[in-house]
């Protein structure tokens, strides 16, 4: 047992030494080469690492400049769109406040025709005519002076008439008793004759026979004597009746002489000065009337001007839809970019830059003027 | 009888502005918003004179134009274009598909009744 033990032992140490030397001889060129090539492997390793990390620096730093490029056009983005937000507010506002300014402006427009009616209604004398109404008075009023000074001037010479009429009646008035008492010498020589007559009847009658005819004369005498008489009284009768009338008439025509001329001239005085404040007020008319006439033509260059002003809404809306197109295009440009890794935009970058360009060179503003002044007309 | 004209503007300022100065000079205006309209309208009505815009939707001024050319009624009706463009390519479209005349916007209300009674002579 001991023995077997003692060649356990030494087969042991033979197996022991056997693998010492195999593991020396085998395995530690194996080692060598393993660490050898573990330590090659190390090494590339570590060149890779410090090569990896100068690449991934590099890279790091166009990724940040890639970034930053890309905040920067998120941000031009966010600007467009505000911008593009902007030009739609100012559209909107715009446009209704133009509406508002067109419906004004109609009713403006209804409205001073309708007044400019009223005013013609009003300054013209009737609907047809084509005088004025203040021409009209005036002409009124100064036929109505005229017509009052002649008839002033009738009153006035009527009256003078009348005295100098009433002066003529009284001289026939005058005369009348020298008319009487010749009148009354008829009668005396009427009565003489008759009583002469008589006195011949009486002589006759005493010559008888003789002095027949004689009496006949007489009686002829003594009748034409009393037909005398019978004339005189009926012509004294006529001239006492006429004179009763002169002095009825000198009575009147006295009373209607008499009368106060000076209410007539202080009347004429009243009418004159209404006279002229109506001729006063006529000129004044015809005056506003011409002002009228002249506020109409500067109301037709205000109203057109109105209306051209009013086209700027127009043209500003066709400048600012292309404007918001031109902003929307480019705006849809930097989007495309965004979506883009940066070798994607090394590929299609050049294609968006053109595409930018493109709208430049394919659309033109509608609008070639800038100002409000009436644009060019021409006819073909 | 008076006039009948056919105004044809997308703005309705314009349109507006038009019909206050042809309605002050006693003309009978017929609006319409674009081209399309305007040749729906002329499909049924006559008119003496038409004024139209060229920008505008659905159909602009220059094809109008053409088209109503092409139809016996508009052949030689008055046509003028009143637009904000004023280049010399466009007016040189206008005079190839028939237009009568050019206005350049903002129009003179005077200047547009002077053109009107001048075509309408």
């Amino acid at each position: 047992m001991e023995f077997r033990d003692g060649v356990i032992a030494l087969l042991a140490v033979a197996v022991g030494y056997a693998i010492g030397l195999i593991t020396f001889w085998v395995v530690s060129p194996i080692l060598s080469v393993a660490i050898m090539l573990l330590w090659q492997v190390y090494r590339n390793r570590q060149t890779q690492k410090a090569s990896v990390s100068t690449q991934t620096s590099q890279d790091k730093a166009i990724n940040l400049d890639w970034h930053t490029h890309m905040q920067l056009y998120q941000e031009a983005i966010a600007t467009v769109d505000e911008c593009e937000a902007n030009i739609n507010n100012v559209l909107t506002v715009q446009n209704d406040a133009v509406t508002l300014l067109g419906d004004s402006f109609d009713g403006l427009g209804r409205l001073m025709t309708e007044q400019t009616g009223f005013i013609s209604d009003l300054v013209k004398s009737t609907d047809d005519a084509e005088i004025f109404h203040s021409e009209q008075m005036k002409q009124f009023a100064n036929n109505t002076s005229q017509t009052l000074e002649r008839f002033i001037q009738s009153t006035i010479e009527m009256s003078a008439s009348t005295m100098e009429l009433l002066e003529k009646v009284n001289l026939i008035y005058e005369s009348m008793p020298q008319a009487m008492k010749a009148l009354q010498d008829i009668d005396q020589i009427s009565s003489q004759t008759n009583l002469l007559a008589l006195n011949a009847a009486i002589e006759a009658a005493r010559a008888g026979e003789a002095g027949r005819g004689f009496a006949v004369v007489a009686d002829e005498v003594r009748a034409l004597s009393n037909r005398s008489a019978g004339f005189s009284d009926g012509i004294q009768k006529q001239l006492r009746s006429i004179q009763s009338q002169i002095e009825q008439l000198t009575q009147h025509v006295s009373k209607v002489a008499a009368q106060d001329m000076s209410y007539i001239i202080d009347a004429k005085k009243d009418i004159d000065t209404a006279l002229k404040q109506i001729i006063i007020k006529a000129e004044k008319d015809s005056k506003v009337i011409a002002r009228i006439d002249s506020s109409a033509h500067e109301l037709e260059t205000a109203i057109s001007d109105t209306i051209r002003g009013l086209q700027f809404s127009d043209i500003t809306s066709q400048s600012l839809t292309y404007t918001n197109q031109s902003l929307h295009h480019l705006k849809d440009a930097l989007k495309q970019v965004t979506t883009m890794s940066h070798e994607e935009f090394g590929v299609a970058g050049e294609a968006v830059t053109e595409k930018i360009g493109q709208r430049r060179n394919e659309k033109h503003n509608p609008v070639s003027r800038n100002e409000i002044t009436s644009g060019e007309i021409e006819l073909f | 009888m008076s006039k009948k004209i056919l105004i044809v503007d997308d703005s309705a300022a314009i349109r507006q502005m038009v019909e206050a100065t042809l309605k002050s000079a006693s003309y009978q205006v017929t609006l319409a918003k674009d081209g399309r309209e305007a040749l729906d309208l002329c499909a049924s009505q006559r008119f003496d004179f038409i004024l139209t815009d060229q920008n505008m939707p659905r159909m602009d001024g220059l094809t109008l134009i053409k088209s109503l050319r092409g139809m016996p009624a508009f052949m030689r009706t008055p046509i003028i274009m009143l637009t904000t463009e004023a280049g010399d390519d466009m007016k040189a479209q206008g005079k190839a598909v028939g237009a009568t005349g050019w206005m350049v916007k903002p129009f003179d209300p005077q200047k547009l009744l002077a053109i009107t009674a001048k075509v309408l002579g």
